[in-house]
């Protein structure tokens, strides 16, 4: 694994007009792996993806990627330099078809094309003439992931991809997520059920009101499991078991 | 009876066109930043004077009508990129009033440059008259008028629904943060948007300064009727100011042959019924802004 | 938002008013100028009501203004001639006028709530313009001013006393509406409506209350207008007139009691000494908007209910917390009820 990481954050503070969403929030993903970004609701985790696609300018700290900053930067260019979104509530554009929807995200010049995302979600072909706001839930979450592919990015920023999906869809999902970090894609993954997000990620982080509460990666996650249960606000007789 | 009605027929329908032509692009800009557009008769009128010195320089019409347009729609992406772009992120309310400050500027500015009274706009000799069709007796001008705004009103349909950069606009609309995020550049969206709208208004006031007569405030008065337009066509949707421009036209015109005292009252009798019956308006559709 | 009654700056303005017909001949300036001033900024204050304490971008006011100046007018010519029940006509129907329209608005915010207003406001002005025999169409509506009580007549510096009267009356009912339970709320709805709704409060319906009270002081200024200048005219309900007045609110500073004063003062001072200086004042006057939006959004008196107005985008984020959060605790939104 490369010393640089691929996305690094320093004390990254932001704010909602008056309210001070993140508090120094620093934080590391590397290529290839899958880093868990985990809280309570209104903790700071989307408003971190959000800060770092550039849709929320940071009022200090640093976001670099691939030891560039891209703070500050409009979020179409931080796209364009390889950073992917897949928003909670996923954000169709709801009146255009599940292909329309694909083709305003397209950039040639990529590792992905629209064919190679239908070739790797076939149920998106067979559905890119419906409105996306007429998919099911499964459906619009594969299409927000497909979308956010085309454009060919190294880093995925997926947020709560499980939100309001049946357990088979979600296994579909992480197991989805598992093969594009095998394909090389790093996912800075937000999710509200820390456990599920535990099994596939290598490194985790807990965010409590703005501030980074722990920290830890590998054989760690497994240890402490328990004590992100408490982090999380889960009561004690719903800890995992280390 | 047809011979009758048939002249009203396309009077509406050109009347229509023209307030749908207007009413298309303020929602064009209304839809994407939420600008209320109170420049938008400037454009128009500006549009008309540029061609008339165009002409008065030996230019042809269809000449004067492409630079004019061309012209006007350049003036409109300074003032979007000077002026209107500064405001995205304020309510509102402040680009309305910043329109409104343009709007008093030009006003002026069109009486000082080329007087308070009309100037001669030359209809092109080729287009005057009348042209018969069948048994029916049609003004030449008029006809034209028609077929050239069916044909933009087409033409940006086409533009909108058939290329990328349509599409993107259309997704914009829906979402400008999400469209940012996968990597199309809005600020530049947003000026190609209001360029549009300008272009849009350019040329119709270029073909009503032939109808209207030109003077420094024969924008402002399609203007209003384009509100309208948006209004009970539906804020948000395109269909919705061509099927209500179309519709205030048909209606004012059949009401000026059978009642003509009603026929100007007859746009707001309709547009007060619309929004009893459809309070967003006949193709209105809940959106951010309200 | 603060509300600052402040004593030493009402007081101040008070003695100015009140010396206005002894200082502007002074200045060479007629005291006709001073009544406009007051009465633009009774107009200023009926869009502040919706526009700086409710949130709503009110650009019809100009509709309601017109509605009394013509009611005024009418009733003195046709009716009795006496100034006092003019006037109230005037007051009334401009409450009246707005009421009418208030179904229609209550239901919308934001730009289409403005696209409402502006569209129903040419409705008024296009009525004004073609019932001819009523309001005399183009040519508008001439009109002696009526006498005060008795036969005596009003000149121009007892009318000043007379519309400063009325306009002290006004500025302190506002100041205790603002202050009362129902303008607490409208700033409320004002400052995010959303989390007014979860607290229980059927804004639809404070928003027609606001509109009533807006059009009464339209009216009233309207009213007190066409007997100043003893015209009554289309133009007066034109959209242009509107947006001056909006831009008086804003210049003076939004959502502030004195804003629309201090912009009415600057308006109809600049508007004065510019179109005697030069033919185009009007570019100046609105070169002199644009400065003010793009320069100083906050207005002289610099406090504005959104201070300088927020991206709609993070107020939608906020709004959107909100009630979350407050659903959590156990609140839910009140439904909307229509109104009749």
């Amino acid at each position: 694994m490369p010393d640089e990481p691929l996305l690094r954050l320093d004390g990254v503070d932001a704010f909602y007009g008056k309210s001070h969403a993140l508090r120094g929030v620093s934080l590391e993903v590397h290529a290839g792996e899958i880093v868990a970004l985990l809280g309570l609701n209104g903790a700071g985790k989307t408003t971190t993806l959000r800060t770092i696609m550039g849709l929320l300018p940071p009022r200090a700290g640093t976001i670099r990627l691939r030891g560039r900053r891209i703070d500050g930067m409009p979020a179409h260019r931080v796209a364009r330099l390889g950073v992917g979104y897949v928003p909670e509530g996923r954000r169709m554009f709801a009146n255009l078809t599940a292909g329309e929807n694909l083709e305003l995200a397209e950039r040639p010049g990529g590792e992905w094309s629209i064919q190679r995302v239908f070739e790797r979600f076939p149920k998106l072909r067979e559905l890119r003439g419906r409105k996306a706001g007429k998919l099911s839930g499964g459906e619009q979450e594969m299409l927000a992931i497909g979308r956010a592919l085309v454009g060919s990015p190294a880093l995925l920023l997926i947020d709560e991809p499980s939100q309001g999906l049946g357990p088979i869809i979600v296994t579909d999902v992480y197991r989805t997520l598992a093969e594009l970090r095998a394909g090389g894609v790093a996912i800075l993954l937000v999710e509200q059920n820390a456990l599920l997000a535990l099994r596939v990620a290598e490194r985790a982080y807990v965010l409590d009101d703005g501030r980074v509460v722990y920290a830890g990666a590998g054989a760690d996650l497994a240890r402490d499991r328990a004590r992100i249960g408490t982090l999380m606000g889960l009561p004690s007789d719903e800890l995992p078991v280390s | 009876m047809i011979e009758r009605l048939a002249p009203e027929v396309v009077n509406g329908i050109v009347l229509g066109s023209f307030y749908a032509i207007v009413a298309i692009g303020l929602s064009l800009i209304m839809n994407l930043t939420g600008t209320i557009n109170l420049a938008h008769g400037s454009f128009m009128t500006l549009a008309g004077y540029l061609a008339f010195a165009i002409m008065s320089r030996g230019g042809s019409f269809w000449v004067a009508l492409g630079g004019a347009a061309l012209l006007t729609m350049v003036v409109g992406v300074a003032v979007e990129r000077l002026f209107i772009a500064r405001l995205y992120k304020r309510i509102p309310l402040y680009s309305l009033l910043l329109t409104f400050g343009l709007s008093l500027i030009a006003e002026e500015s069109f009486r000082l440059i080329w007087g308070p009274s009309s100037v001669p706009f030359a209809v092109p000799t080729n287009l005057q008259g009348s042209t018969a069709l069948g048994n029916i007796v049609l003004p030449t001008y008029r006809l034209v008028i028609m077929g050239a705004l069916v044909i933009v009103i087409t033409a940006l349909l086409l533009f909108l629904y058939r290329t990328r950069l349509g599409l993107r606009l259309r997704g914009a609309v829906q979402d400008p943060d999400m469209m940012a995020a996968l990597g199309t550049n809005t600020r530049v969206l947003y000026t190609v948007n209001f360029a549009v709208g300008v272009l849009l208004a350019a040329i119709a006031g270029i073909f009503a300064a032939g109808l209207l007569g030109l003077q420094p405030t024969m924008g402002n008065s399609l203007l209003m009727p384009a509100f309208i337009t948006v209004v009970i066509g539906g804020m948000g949707s395109l269909i919705g100011s061509i099927v209500g421009g179309l519709l205030i036209g048909l209606t004012v015109s059949i009401t000026t042959l059978y009642l003509p005292a009603a026929s100007e009252i007859v746009m707001y009798v309709l547009m007060a019924v619309v929004l009893l019956v459809r309070p967003r308006g006949l193709f209105g559709e809940a959106g951010i802004f309200g | 938002m603060r509300l600052r009654a402040n004593a030493v700056g009402t007081s101040l303005i008070a003695i100015v008013l009140l010396a206005l017909p002894w200082l502007l001949p002074a200045a060479k300036l007629n005291i006709s100028l001073g009544t406009t001033v007051l009465l633009f900024a009774l107009a200023a204050s009926s869009v502040n009501i919706l526009l700086g304490y409710t949130g709503l971008m009110a650009f019809g006011n100009a509709a309601f203004f017109g509605v009394g100046a013509y009611a005024s007018a009418l009733f003195a010519i046709h009716t009795v001639p006496s100034l006092l029940p003019a006037v109230a006509v005037g007051s009334i129907a401009g409450m009246l006028s707005a009421m009418l329209v208030g179904p229609f608005l209550i239901r919308r915010r934001g730009i289409y709530f403005s696209l409402l207003t502006i569209a129903f406001g040419q409705v008024y002005y296009f009525v004004a313009y073609r019932w001819n025999d009523m309001t005399g169409g183009e040519d508008g509506l001439t009109v002696q001013r009526p006498p005060l009580a008795a036969a005596k007549g009003v000149d121009d510096a007892q009318f000043y006393f007379f519309a400063l009267a009325i306009f002290a009356l006004f500025m302190v009912v506002l100041w205790y509406v603002l202050r009362s339970p129902f303008g607490l709320t409208l700033r409320a709805i004002g400052q995010n409506e959303v989390r007014a709704r979860y607290l229980g409060i059927d804004t639809n319906r404070f928003v027609y209350f606001a509109l009533t009270l807006s059009g009464l002081f339209a009216g009233t200024a309207g009213a007190l207008y066409s007997m100043s200048i003893n015209f009554a005219y289309p133009l007066l309900m034109d959209w242009h007139q509107s947006g001056d007045f909006v831009m008086m609110v804003v210049l003076g500073g939004t959502g502030t009691l004195w804003g629309p004063l201090v912009g009415a003062t600057i308006y109809a001072l600049g508007a004065n000494v510019l179109s005697s200086a030069t033919e185009a004042w009007q570019i100046a006057i609105g070169a002199l908007f644009v400065a003010c939006v793009l320069l100083f959004p906050r207005g002289l008196l610099g406090l504005g209910s959104r201070s300088g107005g927020a991206a709609p985008q993070s107020l939608a984020m906020e709004a959107g917390a909100e009630p979350v959060a407050l659903a959590a605790q156990g609140y839910e939104p009140v439904a909307q009820r229509d109104l009749g």
